[in-house]
């Protein structure tokens, strides 16, 4: 209300905030190029940000398969003593533990020599093994299907594998020839992966599990929040004699390493973010600032009608507002989704939605600096523009 | 017309310019009481615009005082001069100063955003002032392209929504046709007729003339 007429007292207006809410949103919308900007910003910032770090935890998940995959996963018994062998029937108990993907018993390297049909005989180290999972191939045994090293089937004691790297290299073709001393037949190749590729450089032969003193058993588990169960659980299953005479190594290396590679990717997020928001925030003030140059003589009007200081500024912050929970919200669903269909799965919402506010205070915050510049320029010199 | 004892704007020994070396006002007094109008005269540059930004506290004369009303207006802050006018004072500008962006009717109700009053009771009035000066044009059409008669009746409905104690007009006929002019003028009196003070500078000798008083500026 005005002030009344018979009366020299000029009291304050009432200057109430729903009235200049509402005018803020009008001003949002009248100031197309400036909230267009700004819900652009708002757009893009979101999507950078839970797009980028989204895939980067992806690819952290990727690096982190791939150190599990050199053996993250796996723990090694090595029987300490020569005498205190550990007894091949450890390996199919450790293999009945929940958690355990594969184990393989390893006896004594022994060195033969490969009498091939033709050529001269070539020297090679064998390992007796039970239980790895290697692919077997060649004549007593289908190419190609995976299989254990065991009693009975491609693992039957009594014969022998090449890998098939190996047979390559002494240039056996077909099969395959003959272990001296012993006698004994190889009879096909295999190939081993992963943390198991290791034993391509030696010729198997599959140990009958009574027959087989193990110097060395390579346990992997299926994640590596098994490593310490399984582990804590081996001692129990290896037999009392060798109970107290083996070390069991957990990968701890790979494990740090794996922690690190967390951290990085982390830090790396953080790095990036914080970026992001910087440029956000910096292109923001300019385009504000630009747009309350540009409108200065809309301030100075607004002042000449008795606009105060602090409202201009609410204004200009609540014009920015605005636009910047719109544009953010889309924002942050497009970037969300966008995750989702590149990974598979939709990310936990927490973390779009911290983003979003993040995004929203960040430009609310860009708006602060023109708002206050705008609102403290003299009324007179902006009215007189012409 | 209601005669105050003390006048609703009173100044005395205003000085101001907008360089050190070129005062445009110079040691300025005068008063205006509720129920007058008072014109401003003078040659092109002579300061009239300036004076009534003075008196519109728009901007802070160099020396002097100045009171409007109970406040007095040179010493109290950006805050108290900013209540001043959304309490008391209407401005018409020499050049209407609409916001095209924004529609006719926003335009009028503007000032009673600032002052917290309701824009439901603002716009009934603003229709209402938009008839009286016969403005023609749809409220909800745009501020631009309007002609200049057009602009400075809606920049009066303006001025003159909720009833202001002071009304500060600059040139309010100055592009007007004699119809628009006569309108505008009429409406002016009338607003001084009911007890506010009003200030209108002018080049027009004859409307000065018919004015309470007149101020003088060289
Ligand atoms: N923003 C400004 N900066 C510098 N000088 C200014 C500014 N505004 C006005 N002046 C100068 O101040 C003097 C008074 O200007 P003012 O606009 O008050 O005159 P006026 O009497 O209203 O003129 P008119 O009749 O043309 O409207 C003029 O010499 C003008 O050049
Ligand atoms: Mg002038």
């Amino acid at each position: 209300m005005r002030s009344d007429v018979s009366t020299l007292v000029i009291g304050a207006p009432r200057r109430s905030w729903p009235a200049l809410v509402a005018e803020s949103a009008r001003v949002a919308v009248t100031a197309r190029v400036v909230s267009g900007l700004v819900a652009v910003l708002a757009l893009v910032v979101p999507i950078a940000v839970v797009g980028v770090t989204g895939l980067n935890i992806e690819a952290q998940g990727a690096i982190l398969r791939q150190i599990d995959a050199i053996g993250a996963r796996t723990i090694t018994i090595v029987s300490a003593s020569v005498g205190a062998a550990i007894p091949a029937a450890a390996v199919e108990r450790i293999a009945q533990l929940d958690g355990v993907s594969w184990v393989v018993g390893l006896g004594n390297v022994f060195d033969v020599r490969l009498r091939a049909p033709v050529g001269e005989p070539t020297p090679v180290r064998a390992y007796r093994a039970v239980g790895a999972p290697v692919i077997f191939g060649g004549a007593s045994y289908p190419d190609g299907g995976q299989g254990l090293l065991a009693a009975g089937g491609p693992g039957d004691a009594g014969r022998a594998y090449l890998s098939a790297e190996s047979a390559r290299r002494v240039g056996l073709a077909g099969s395959y020839g003959i272990l001296d001393p012993g006698g004994l037949p190889v009879v096909g190749w295999f190939r081993a992966q992963g943390p198991l590729s290791a034993l391509e450089a030696f010729v198997l032969v599959p140990g009958t599990d009574d027959a087989l003193a193990l110097e060395r058993i390579i346990v992997a588990v299926d994640d590596v929040g098994w490593v310490d169960p399984v582990a804590d659980n081996i001692p129990a299953l290896v037999g009392s004699a060798a109970a107290n005479a083996i070390t069991i190594e957990r990968s701890s290396v790979l494990l740090q390493a794996r922690e690190a590679v967390k951290d990085e990717v982390a830090r790396r997020d953080r790095t990036l973010v914080l970026a992001i928001l910087a440029v956000a925030m910096a292109l923001a003030g300019v385009v504000i600032f630009a747009g309350t140059v540009g409108a200065r003589r809309d301030f100075g009007r607004r002042r000449a009608l008795g606009a105060t200081q602090g409202q201009l500024t609410v204004l200009v912050v609540l014009g920015t507002l605005w636009p910047a929970l719109g544009g953010t919200a889309v924002g942050t669903i497009l970037g969300w989704g966008y995750v989702g269909t590149r990974v598979g799965y939709l990310p936990d919402w927490r973390f779009p939605l911290a983003v979003g506010i993040l995004t929203v205070l960040v430009l609310v915050a860009a708006s602060a600096l023109p708002a206050a510049v705008a609102a403290t320029r003299d009324p007179l010199r902006v009215i007189r523009v012409p | 017309m209601i005669a105050n004892v003390r006048p609703l704007i009173e100044a005395a020994a205003i000085t101001f310019g907008y360089s050190r070396e070129q005062p445009v006002l110079n040691g300025w007094s005068g008063s205006v009481a509720g129920g007058e109008i008072v014109a401003i005269v003078g040659p092109s540059g002579s300061g009239k615009s300036t004076l009534l930004y003075i008196l519109g506290t728009l901007v802070r004369p160099w020396s002097g005082t100045l009171w409007i009303g109970d406040h007095d207006v040179a010493r109290v802050g950006d805050r108290g001069r900013s209540d001043v006018r959304s309490a008391a004072i209407g401005f018409v500008f020499q050049d209407a100063l609409l916001d095209p962006r924004r529609s006719v009717f926003d335009n009028v109700v503007e000032g009673a955003v600032y002052r917290g009053d309701s824009r439901a009771e603002a716009g009934v009035q603003a229709r209402a002032l938009l008839e009286r000066f016969g403005v023609d044009v749809e409220s909800s059409r745009r501020a631009t392209d309007l002609s200049g008669g057009q602009a400075q009746r809606i920049a009066l409905a303006r001025a003159l929504l909720d009833s202001p104690p002071i009304v500060l007009a600059d040139e309010p006929t100055g592009n007007l046709d004699h119809i628009n002019a006569k309108l505008v003028e009429t409406a002016l009196f009338e607003h001084a007729r009911s007890g506010a003070a009003i200030v209108m500078a002018t080049h027009d000798e004859v409307l000065a003339a018919r004015c309470d008083r007149t101020f003088r500026l060289s």
